[in-house]
C-alpha cells in the first residue's frame, strides 16, 4: 500500500483544457486555497487518449510519457492512489455537451421525462465510455478523493454550430434547452459520479448560453481564427474553479 | 378433372411436400398476401417470441420502428432491462390479444385508468408491465408520466405503420373483477398483491380470443385504413398454467386456440395474414430441434429458420423482393442468444415449485 499524502496534495488531471487552468492561476485570476498544494498531470488530447489504468495506477503510453513529464515537472510518470489527497480530472475527454445535446434532441420527441432510473442508467452508460472517468473512479475505489470538472460546452459565436453538416445541426432542440433542462440533467451527473466515489462540478450556468453553448466571451485566444470551440479562457477556468474551491474545502472539513 | 385432388401442386400432399423433402427441404409453408418491403414501416408487439421477428427484420435492414426508443447512450443490454427496443414501443410483452386491445384502447382514451398501482419495497410497479422498470419506479408519478408516454408512442406506431406484427402467445389471463383490468402478469408473481375476490382467472376460448383480436383489428383499421396486420403464434410454451390442467395439455389448448383464431381472422380479411412461425418449431417433422433442453426456449437456429422460411416465402410470392433484399446472411439471428430476450412470463419460474 502506498503511504497516505499530506491532507492538502491536490493534482489536477486533465488534456489541453488544464492549460487555462495554470493560466488563471500564473495571472492571478483565482488562486488555490491557502495550505494546498496543487501539480498538474496530463498531456494534450490525441496523447492523453493513451493514458489507462495499469498496475493500479494511470500511466501515459511510453510514446506520451515525454510530454507528461513535460507538463508536471516533477518527475512523475504515473500517478497512483495514494499520492494525492485529492486528485481532480478537468476536461479529460468527458463531452457532457455530446449527452446534453442528444438527450435533449431526443426528450423534445417525448410528452415526458423519462424516469430517474431510465436516465440515471443512461447516464452512467455514457460516462464509464470515458477512459478518465473509469480511471477516477478506481481512484476513488481505492480511497481518493476525486473530483470531476466535465469537458466545457462548446464555445459560442466561433462558427455556426447548428449550420447544416455542423457539430450541432442533428440536435436542434438542444438549443433550447432552459436552466432548468440543464440543472435536472446536471443533477443526474452529480448523483451519478457521487455514486462512483466522486464529486462532479457542474459548468457555472452564468457561463452558458444557447442552451448547450459557453459564452462567447469565454472563448480562448484566436478562438476564430483557429476555429476553436473546445478550449475556454483563464478567465473560464478561473470562473469554473471558483465552484471547486469551496467543495473542495467542505470535503476536507469533512474528511 | 376426376376430383379436386388431380391439379394440386405437391404442396399439397404429403408425401411430396413433407415426407421426401424432409424439415430442412420444406419450402413453400406459407403464401403471403401482401409484400413487406425493406421501405415499410413494420411494428411488433406480442408475446416473447415477437421479440425475434422485430430483431431479425431489423438486423436485416428492414423498416422495424422504435416508436419509444431508449435515451441516447443507454447500452443495449440496459435498454432491454427497461423495456426499449424489444417491441415497437415500451409496453412489455402483450400475451393476449385482449391485453393489446386493453392498450389501444388506454392510448385512445376509449377506456379509462384504472389507478391501479403496485408497490414493492417502497417501489411503484405499473400492473400491466411489472418488469419494464427492474426496481420499480420511484414515485406514482414517474409510473403515469411513463405510461402516458407509451400510449403516444403506441397511437404513433398505429398511426405510422404499414404493418403491424403481432405474436399471440397465451389464453391465460388474469383480471380484476372490480375494475376489467387485464394484467400481464397474475397479482403477486412479480408484484402486487392476489387477492382471490379480486383477481379472476380467464382461459379464453376461441369466441373470446376472436372477438378480442376483431376488436384489435376494428381499431387499428379506424385509426390506420391502411394498415395490414401480420399474425403469429409464440411457439413457446406456458411457463406455468392456472388451468388445473396439466402444463403440457394446457399449453396444447392455448396454442391451438390461439392458432385457429389466428387463421379465423386472416381467412376472414384480405388484409390480415398468418405467418406459420408456430407450425415451423413446433411441428413433429423438425422433432424438437428448435427447442432448448429444457423444451421450451426456442433456439437461435430456430430464429434463424423462421426468418429463412419468412424471406424465401416472401420472395417466392413476391420475385421482385429479390432485388431488394438488405439482408446479410441468415447466421446473424443464430448470434441472437436466447436469454436477451427478455420474457416477463419467465419470471414465474420463481415461483415454481
Amino acid at each position: 500500500m502506498p503511504s497516505r499524502a499530506e491532507p492538502h496534495s491536490l493534482c489536477i488531471v486533465g488534456d489541453s483544457q488544464i492549460g487555462s487552468v495554470a493560466l488563471a492561476l500564473k495571472e492571478g485570476l483565482t488562486a488555490v486555497p491557502d495550505g494546498y498544494s496543487l501539480e498538474f498531470w496530463g498531456v494534450e488530447g490525441p496523447a492523453f487518449r493513451t493514458i489507462d489504468w495499469v498496475d493500479g495506477a494511470m500511466r501515459p503510453a511510453p510514446a506520451a510519457l515525454e510530454r507528461v513529464l513535460e507538463v508536471n515537472g516533477n518527475g512523475r510518470d504515473h500517478v497512483a492512489p495514494g499520492q494525492f489527497d485529492t486528485v481532480i480530472f478537468y476536461g479529460a475527454r468527458l463531452r457532457v455537451a455530446t449527452f446534453f445535446a442528444q438527450y435533449f434532441q431526443w426528450a423534445s420527441g417525448r410528452v415526458t421525462q423519462p424516469s430517474r432510473s431510465v436516465l440515471e442508467t443512461a447516464v452512467h452508460d455514457f460516462a464509464i465510455s470515458t477512459r478518465a472517468y473509469r480511471m477516477g473512479r478506481s481512484l476513488a475505489a481505492a480511497g481518493d478523493r476525486v473530483f470531476y470538472i466535465p469537458a466545457p460546452f462548446s464555445t459560442d459565436g466561433v462558427r455556426d454550430l447548428a449550420a447544416p453538416g455542423s457539430l450541432y445541426q442533428p440536435y436542434p432542440a438542444a438549443f433550447a434547452a432552459t436552466a432548468e433542462d440543464r440543472a435536472y440533467l446536471w443533477d443526474v451527473f452529480e448523483h451519478v459520479a457521487a455514486r462512483d466515489g466522486m464529486t462532479l462540478i457542474r459548468q457555472p450556468e452564468d457561463t452558458v448560453t444557447s442552451g448547450i453553448l459557453t459564452k462567447a466571451e469565454y472563448s480562448c485566444a484566436g478562438a476564430v481564427e483557429e476555429d476553436d470551440i473546445g478550449h475556454k479562457s483563464p478567465a473560464f477556468a478561473a470562473r469554473w474553479l471558483e465552484e471547486l474551491w469551496p467543495a473542495l474545502d467542505a470535503r476536507a472539513r469533512a474528511a | 378433372m376426376t376430383h379436386p385432388y388431380d391439379d394440386l401442386g405437391p404442396e399439397a400432399f404429403w408425401k411430396t411436400a413433407v415426407a421426401e423433402p424432409g424439415a430442412f427441404g420444406l419450402s413453400g409453408l406459407w403464401s403471403p398476401k401482401f409484400p413487406i418491403r425493406p421501405r415499410h414501416k413494420i411494428v411488433t408487439a406480442g408475446s416473447c417470441f415477437a421479440q425475434h421477428i422485430g430483431r431479425a427484420l431489423a438486423e436485416r435492414g428492414y423498416g422495424w420502428i422504435d416508436c419509444e426508443p431508449a435515451p441516447p447512450f443507454m447500452q443495449t443490454e440496459h435498454a432491454r432491462n427497461h423495456g426499449y427496443g424489444v417491441f415497437s414501443f415500451r409496453t412489455g410483452n402483450i400475451y393476449t390479444p385482449a391485453m393489446l386491445l386493453q392498450w389501444l384502447e388506454l392510448a385512445y382514451d376509449m377506456r379509462a385508468d384504472t389507478g391501479e398501482v403496485w408497490v414493492k419495497d417502497g417501489r411503484f410497479h405499473d400492473p400491466l408491465r411489472p418488469a419494464i422498470e427492474p426496481d420499480g419506479f420511484a414515485t406514482e408519478d414517474e409510473l403515469w408520466d411513463a405510461r402516458r408516454e407509451t400510449y403516444a408512442a403506441l397511437r404513433r406506431a398505429v398511426e405510422t405503420a404499414d404493418v403491424f406484427v403481432f405474436t399471440l402467445g397465451l389464453t391465460e389471463r388474469w383480471r380484476n373483477a372490480d375494475t376489467g383490468a387485464e394484467y400481464a402478469l397474475c397479482p403477486g408473481t412479480v408484484a402486487g398483491t392476489f387477492d382471490p375476490d379480486k383477481h379472476i382467472f380467464i382461459n379464453a376460448n376461441t369466441r373470446q380470443t376472436q372477438a378480442a383480436l376483431m376488436d384489435v383489428i376494428r381499431l387499428f383499421r379506424a385509426k390506420r385504413p391502411k394498415l395490414r396486420v401480420l399474425l403469429t403464434v409464440s411457439p413457446v410454451p406456458l411457463t406455468a398454467t392456472a388451468s388445473g390442467k396439466h402444463v403440457l395439455t394446457a399449453t396444447h389448448y392455448s396454442k391451438s386456440v390461439l392458432r385457429a383464431v389466428a387463421g379465423m381472422v386472416s381467412d376472414r380479411y384480405g388484409f390480415v395474414d398468418y405467418f406459420p412461425s408456430y407450425e415451423i418449431i413446433t411441428h413433429p417433422v423438425f422433432r424438437g430441434m428448435f427447442f432448448a433442453p429444457n423444451m421450451r426456449s426456442v433456439v437461435p437456429e430456430g430464429v434463424a429458420t423462421v426468418m429463412k422460411h419468412f424471406f424465401a416465402d416472401q420472395i417466392a410470392a413476391f420475385p421482385e423482393l429479390r432485388e431488394l433484399r438488405v439482408m446479410p446472411e441468415a447466421a446473424q439471428s443464430a448470434e441472437m442468444a436466447e436469454e436477451d430476450v427478455r420474457c416477463e412470463e419467465v419470471l414465474l419460474d420463481a415461483f415454481a415449485r
